[in-house]
């Protein structure tokens, strides 16, 4: 149970130096234990359940907890050559597993850390997060530490019992600076008796001029429950590239915000959504226009087979001040099964007049004429199905140009549709 | 009347009160006044009894706008629910039985102002009308003609004395009492509206109206309509309002209910035009309504057409359920917004049986400092076998105070479904404004027509009347919006 025992075992062993820091934390777990997890009567959260999470009794992890040779040979797989890595294992670096060269330092909480705005939707999860953490991980890219590699971050949980994980990064990217980064949220096969949840908080600050392009790879274990927050902030003349992949867990909500700051940025959010059995996922994603000469464009897919269900809720909102704000959104929804299920809510708030926006918004099934162009050429309807799925999620991970990148999302998202179909 | 020096602007010309004798029950809500209203009324108990259910009902629930999860895009100060009267009559009411030759001629000049006349000669050839005044109908019109034919048109308090079985059986089959706040507080206090039957296999020879009017003070309009087509009929309906120009707002919280039986069609038209407020944003209509159709049966039709130009706050979702296998529904609408008003309005379509259908097109149009929002759900349910509905939700912004807001929920629970859903955000494209100024026009007159174009999709689903009258009135609506 997250109850005050627990709390108060966590504080002993990581107390915060700033006074004033160990009182927000104080409060925000007092008000996560006040309220609990979020429930289907916030409209943010109306269709998405989190009662088996709540029903469950959870641990906190204390500390990195020792890998077992075959976690070890499992995670070593995933850690290409062809990239940086940073592993951790319970919310903690593993130095073995990682590499040196990362400028990552782990800075702890201050006063700051703990600002959230109070109509927050997830606020009561980022009261969690905040409640059991004590240190953030600070990425910081600049002139001097520019990778030439793509970093990937991954994260892993070892416990022994059902163990929630907290995390906070954040990355800074400098002016005129370049970062190609991959969160890697990984399942471990040994784990999979265990019911973990992993609550990852992310910010990536992107500085004039500067080019990011980002994967997210949700692929705990089917039975875990993955909650993240994702914030992009665009200075002026900056590029984002974001594609957000949520293949794993039980339950998943990524909450995803890209705000801009100054004229003149561009960002491409995408997402895709693969589920089959009672997986659920919910998809969150907010762009505001805070300043005018912006571009977004958002295109979120989702394929739903056995008993899955997705949520797509696109939330964009023009200020008045924004002038000359162009916004594009799209949602496709796939339903392979009968029982699978849909929900797409695309929501435009305009409060300058000389802007475009637009939303577009569907669901349905694979064409059948497609399908019996298939079979008539002697595919049997199993691959066709599998083809065409696949043709209909890969389109998505082109917009990350990177070549390095695509094929380890490839890899990734093969394995899963060979898995469901 | 505030705006009286601007006298080239446009005015709300519907503004005027009406000097008649009303009879009225004391300000408040509570059981005694229910039973008060009732019994003034004249009416059976089961009718006592559900008012006293869904005041009770009401009493449990926070107004959705105080509360702790308010989803809708409209803010306005709590509502002091004991500070309105819930039943004003103008005194000299006629019997329904008796000619129109005994209502006060107060009334009928009112009416002719407003360009509605009760007077037989003068009546518009075609539409039978029945009006309601504050919280009572005062005429209804044409009854020979439809009796005739056996379609039913009366007010609900009448249709509750004279055709009591069918009243009871449809009477809140649509709209429970337990629907939403304003559903239970309608369910309570509901003052007059219109009932309509059509028998089975009729095709009503006339289009039906009613236009609504609220006059008396510090009062709330409750009426609730219920409309039956029963199998194989067809009915058009369209429905007007207008209030007074006063400085404190007022309260419409309506309930109109239609229930389509195997292959009958029912199209409902609304031009709403309460009074918006002034130029401040001070007084207006709060426009709080809940309109619910259900097509119950099979290859059933039901087709929502409104026009909503305005009160101060609108929140309205005309629905639709698809019960029976083949039905549709259809959504059509304007919402036109400018100053200060605030429009939050949508439909929700519910699919349910099998091959139902179902097409949503919304165009908003703000203006000025007001706010308008689109809100819309279609949902899918795992009965509805390759259900289909296709959404359209443009908005058009005009002056760089207003807002517009898109919010559509899709839920789809079975895989035969298909579904699309476009909405798209803009101003008017200088470029078309450029083309017809270069050929002579104002600009007033430019964006006119382009708002006009903007809504063609729209009008041309409204009866020729109504789509002759909307486009006037967005016409005159926009042209002191337009800076």
């Amino acid at each position: 149970m997250l109850d005050q025992n627990i709390y108060n075992q966590f504080k002993l062993k990581y107390p915060l130096e700033s006074l004033k820091a160990a009182g927000l934390r104080e409060k925000a777990f007092q008000a996560f234990a006040a309220q609990g997890f979020p429930t289907k009567k916030e409209e943010a959260w109306k269709f998405t359940s989190l009662s088996e999470a709540k029903a469950i009794d959870w641990n906190i992890a204390l500390e990195e907890s020792m890998l077992s040779h075959d976690e070890m040979v499992y995670v070593s797989k995933q850690l290409s050559s062809d990239f940086y890595n940073i592993v951790f294992v319970n919310g903690f670096l593993n130095k073995t597993l990682s590499d040196s060269d990362v400028p990552v330092e782990f800075k702890d909480l201050e006063e700051t850390d703990f600002n959230v705005a109070n109509d927050f939707p997830d606020l009561k999860l980022i009261n969690l997060s905040r409640g059991f953490s004590f240190q953030k991980a600070v990425i910081s890219v600049d002139k001097k530490s520019q990778l030439d590699k793509p970093l990937q971050m991954v994260h892993v949980v070892s416990a022994k019992t059902s163990t929630m994980v907290q995390s906070i990064v954040q990355v800074n990217v400098a002016d005129n600076c370049e970062l190609k980064l991959i969160q890697h949220t990984l399942g471990l096969t040994s784990q999979l008796n265990n019911q973990h949840a992993f609550n990852a908080d992310l910010q990536i600050n992107i500085g004039k001029a500067a080019n990011v392009k980002f994967a997210n790879l949700q692929n705990a274990n089917t039975r875990d429950f993955s909650f993240g927050r994702i914030q992009f902030s665009l200075s002026q003349d900056s590029q984002l590239t974001s594609l957000d992949l949520a293949l794993g867990s039980k339950t998943s909500r990524h909450y995803l915000a890209t705000e801009f700051t100054a004229e003149n940025a561009n960002a491409g959010v995408y997402g895709l959504t693969l589920l089959a059995d009672e997986q659920h996922c919910d998809q969150y994603t907010y762009v505001h226009h805070k300043i005018g000469h912006n571009n977004s464009a958002q295109h979120y897919k989702s394929i739903l087979t056995d008993k899955a269900q997705s949520v797509f809720r696109g939330r964009v909102r023009i200020e008045q001040d924004a002038q000359k704000a162009n916004s594009e959104q799209l949602n496709n929804n796939l339903l392979i099964s009968k029982a699978a299920q849909a929900t797409s809510i695309p929501q435009l708030e305009i409060y300058a007049d000389d802007v475009k926006a637009g939303h577009g918004s569907t669901v349905g099934q694979l064409n059948k004429d497609e399908i019996f162009y298939f079979l008539s050429r002697g595919i049997s309807e199993k691959k066709a199905v599998q083809l065409l799925t696949h043709g209909f999620a890969k389109e998505l991970v082109y917009k990350l140009e990177n070549e390095v990148m695509e094929n380890f999302v490839f890899q990734t998202l093969e394995s899963k549709l060979n898995e469901i179909f | 009347m505030s705006n009286k020096t601007e006298s080239a602007s446009y005015e709300y010309k519907y503004g005027f009160t009406t000097d008649i004798e009303m009879e009225t029950v004391p300000k408040g809500l509570s059981e005694d006044i229910l039973r008060l209203i009732s019994a003034k009324k004249n009416e059976p108990e089961w009718v006592l009894n559900y008012r006293l259910k869904a005041y009770r009902h009401w009493l449990t629930l926070t107004e959705p706008a105080q509360s702790e999860n308010k989803w809708a895009q409209v803010n306005y100060p709590p509502i002091d629910f004991q500070d309105l009267t819930y039943y004003a009559a103008p005194k000299n009411k006629p019997d329904a039985k008796k000619s129109m030759d005994e209502i006060d001629p107060e009334l009928i000049k009112t009416f002719e102002r407003l360009g509605i006349p009760l007077q037989e000669q003068k009546r518009i050839s075609g539409v039978a009308m029945d009006v309601v005044f504050d919280s009572v109908s005062i005429a209804t019109t044409h009854n020979e003609e439809l009796e005739k034919v056996g379609v039913i048109f009366c007010s609900i308090s009448e249709a509750i004395k004279t055709h009591p079985e069918l009243v009871e059986k449809y009477f809140g089959s649509v709209v429970p009492l337990t629907d939403n706040y304003y559903a239970a507080l309608n369910a309570a206090v509901f003052s007059d509206g219109s009932f309509v039957y059509i028998p089975k296999g009729v095709r009503c020879p006339i289009d039906l109206s009613t236009y609504f009017r609220i006059n008396a003070k510090e009062t709330g309009q409750f009426e609730r309509t219920l409309i039956v087509a029963d199998e194989g009929s067809f009915v058009n309906y369209l429905e007007g309002c207008t209030a007074p120009q006063r400085d404190e707002n007022q309260l419409h919280s309506a309930i109109v209910e239609l229930v389509a039986l195997d292959n009958a069609e029912i199209k409902y038209s609304t031009v709403q035009n309460w009074y918006t407020g002034d130029k401040e944003g001070k007084g207006g209509i709060y426009n709080f309504v809940t309109k619910r159709g259900i097509c119950k049966g099979k290859n059933s039709k039901i087709s929502w057409t409104q026009v909503e130009s305005g009160s101060a706050i609108t929140w309205k979702y005309p629905s639709v359920i698809l019960q029976g296998d083949n039905s549709e529904g259809a959504f059509y609408s304007v919402a036109l917004t400018h100053d200060y008003m605030q429009a939050d309005t949508g439909t929700k379509m519910i699919h349910i049986g099998k091959n139902t259908k179902s097409t949503i097109i919304s165009k908003g149009i703000s203006a000025g400092h007001s706010s308008n929002a689109y809100r819309g759900l279609v949902k899918i349910m795992p009965s509805a076998e390759n259900a289909r509905n296709y959404s359209q939700c443009d908005s058009m912004l005009v002056g760089d105070r207003s807002s517009a807001h898109t919010f559509p929920y899709i839920e789809v629970k079975n895989n035969t479904a298909v579904l699309e859903h476009e909405a798209t955000t803009s101003r008017i494209s200088e470029d078309q404004l450029f083309y017809l100024q270069s050929r002579g026009l104002n600009t007033e007159k430019s964006i006119s027509m382009l708002v006009n174009g903007f809504c063609k999709e729209v009008f041309k689903e409204l009866p020729l009347e109504f789509s002759v009258e909307a486009v006037k009135l967005i016409e005159m609506k926009l042209e002191n919006s337009v800076g």
